[in-house]
């Protein structure tokens, strides 16, 4: 490709991001790379970040909140897949508001009733089966944390953020994490279910940040979460060579290695700079080539989708302006005539 | 004792300045016991204003001019020599809640299969932060640091249902599309709950009488009647937006009571009058 050339839209595959982004707000850097993310449930353009980020907006492809846990993806798939709800997912907090224990996050005060409840959830499994089967490649980072498994069904919550037993009160679940075993066979059910959903999906596992809830300073605290990370290393590598259109992204390993050394991110809280953002979307966006040894030099695809969106966000602007023009003349006549009249009276 | 009520507002203001002469004409109790003094400008011309030395100032000619013309001659606005501060439209449109609705559903509202679904928590709180951020929102923050009398605020009235051409065109934003399909009502719940969110905290919201509206969000098209494009009737029958003489004395007559000597001495003022007008 040579630098005029632009990339069609057909060019670009349509990513979806899903998992625990934790603090690297990988959707961003996406997005600011030129990325064809989907989002499947938008906040209005309009919203401010802060508000979109309270209420669990623009952060992944759909409103899932962080799930790092594959018990609980795998679960969430079911219901993507058969639309069953299992019999326990409302929760109710001590607040006496209802949470979707599915992401009790994204709703920072809960909701009123369950039928609001249930018409939520129904139409964000809906907006998560489109945005798997609108993807080319899914992103999917998965982390080290437990989930909280309900012993009445064995369904699998994930360790919802703020990890506070008041939102669920009540309830007898059992915070768990995974041995190889289980994780190995979440992993094959999940697959299937993706398969089924999207044939043509490539699935790129990466590792995603381990939560700051476990990781204590007290080393027996954080071990199990440690011990499911190393696990799951070990097994996206071996998924990744024997599972079809399954691969590996590392970009935990960039972000701990590379990126720390450079100062581009900080393992205290999770968050990579504006340079190690744009790093980590090259080597999601770029060749395999970019993704092993270079990640100061730009993937050339990137920046000339970044440039195309940069000319169509300007003359969008341009448009609108003319618009904004054209209906400001004749509102200007309407209102000041509206006021000149009543107070010449 | 007469009540001295500072209404600032934008073009809406006229259907309020011509509804209370209308009742003064007829001699209404309501235009005995309060005496207005209006200040304000087209469109978003409050922009142009500056808390300075207490008191609201415009800061290019053009606004003082108006300011001149519409309160017999005063330049500024002092707060201080009211008894409450009534604002008028500035920005505080169901408009924005309807814009939302295009794209968005929540729980209650009827059409709109397939667009994004959010809670309706979510739905008010960013339409909260949109009202917050309106030229009314801004003027009631300003007040509020230069006085302790009371600041009311009233919405631009729904449109009205005058504009059948131009349903589906360019400047259409729902209206007759929303309340067609019966969700007149929710919008307008969640237009007042996030108004109320967004600037209750500066100002007391006074709501559009309900003998005005239709089917939840619209004005019946009497109060727009002769309004359009120009007051007088003149030009074309264009302008959904603004309201008649009728419009604005059907809006004192319900909401006047709420100005009285007895609320702007009282503390709890600003809260029994804040009940909505119906």
């Amino acid at each position: 490709m040579t630098g005029d050339e632009v990339p069609t839209s057909a060019a670009r595959p349509r990513i979806a991001l899903l998992g625990a982004a934790g603090a690297l707000e990988l959707a961003v850097h996406l997005r600011d790379a030129g990325a064809d993310l989907i989002d499947g449930e938008p906040a209005p353009d309009a919203a401010s970040d802060h508000l979109a980020a309270r209420y669990g907006y623009r952060r992944l492809s759909a409103r899932t909140g962080d799930v790092g846990n594959l018990s609980a993806l795998t679960c969430i798939l079911q219901s993507v897949q058969t639309g069953d709800l299992p019999a326990r997912w409302i929760w109710r907090g001590a607040d006496g508001a209802l949470r979707d224990g599915f992401r009790a996050s994204v709703d920072p005060d809960g909701i009123a009733d369950a039928a609001e409840l249930t018409f939520l959830r129904k139409a964000h499994l809906g907006a998560l089966k489109s945005v798997l089967r609108d993807a080319d490649d899914l992103i999917l980072l998965v982390s080290g944390e437990g989930c909280l498994v309900d012993p009445k069904d064995a369904t699998a919550y994930p360790f919802h953020p703020a990890g506070d037993a008041r939102l669920h009160k009540g309830m007898d679940l059992i915070h768990e994490y995974q041995d190889m075993e289980r994780l190995n066979a979440d992993f094959t059910s999940l697959h299937g279910l993706l398969a089924e959903l999207n044939p043509r999906l490539l699935i790129r596992l990466a590792l995603g940040p381990v939560a700051p809830r476990e990781m204590s300073a007290d080393f027996t605290t954080c071990l199990p979460a440690l011990r499911q990370l190393s696990d799951l290393r070990v097994l996206m590598a071996h998924w990744a060579s024997t599972l079809p259109r399954v691969s590996y992204l590392p970009i935990w390993e960039h972000c701990t290695g590379l990126l720390a050394q450079t100062g581009q991110f900080s393992a205290a809280t999770g968050q990579v700079t504006p340079e190690g953002g744009a790093a980590l979307a090259r080597l999601c966006l770029g060749t395999p080539d970019v993704e092993a040894t270079d990640l100061s030099s730009p993937a050339p695809e990137v920046v000339h989708v970044a440039e195309d969106l940069a000319q169509k966000k300007a003359r969008r602007a341009e448009r609108r302006a003319k618009r904004a023009g054209k209906g400001a003349a004749s509102d200007k006549v309407v209102c000041e005539e509206e006021l000149l009249e009543a107070f010449s009276r | 004792m007469t009540y001295r009520l500072c209404v600032i507002g934008n073009s809406h203001v006229a259907a309020f300045k011509l509804g209370w002469d209308q009742l003064a004409a007829a001699g209404s109790p309501v235009t005995k016991a309060v005496a207005l003094t209006f200040f304000g400008a087209p469109r978003d011309g409050l922009k142009n204003i500056a808390a300075e030395n207490g008191k609201l100032v415009a800061t290019v000619e053009s606004v003082r001019e108006h300011f001149e013309r519409m309160s017999d001659g005063q330049s500024e606005i002092d707060p201080t020599a009211y008894d409450g501060i009534l604002l008028v439209g500035l920005g505080v449109s169901m408009k924005r809640t309807l814009r939302l609705y295009r794209t968005h559903r929540w729980f209650g509202v009827q059409q709109g299969e397939g667009r994004v679904v959010t809670s309706r928590a979510f739905a008010q709180a960013f339409l909260a932060e949109r009202y917050a951020g309106t030229r009314l929102a801004q003027v009631a923050r300003m007040l509020s640091g230069l006085t302790e009398k009371p600041v009311y605020a009233t919405p631009e009235p729904y449109w009205s249902p005058l504009m059948p051409d131009h349903v589906g065109k360019k400047g259409d934003f729902g209206w007759a599309k929303a309340a067609a399909a019966g969700d007149g009502d929710e919008i307008a719940r969640m237009f007042a709950a996030s108004v109320s969110d967004g600037i209750g905290g500066h100002a007391t919201m006074i709501w559009q009488p309900a003998l005005t509206i239709e089917q939840g969000i619209v004005t019946r098209s009497i109060y727009n009647k002769g309004a359009s494009k120009f007051i007088s009737g003149d030009g074309e029958e264009s302008d959904a937006a603004h309201m008649n003489a009728d419009y604005g004395a059907a809006w004192w007559a319900e909401a006047g009571q709420v100005f009285s000597a007895s609320t702007a001495r009282h503390p709890t003022a600003r809260r029994r009058a804040g009940k909505r007008v119906s």
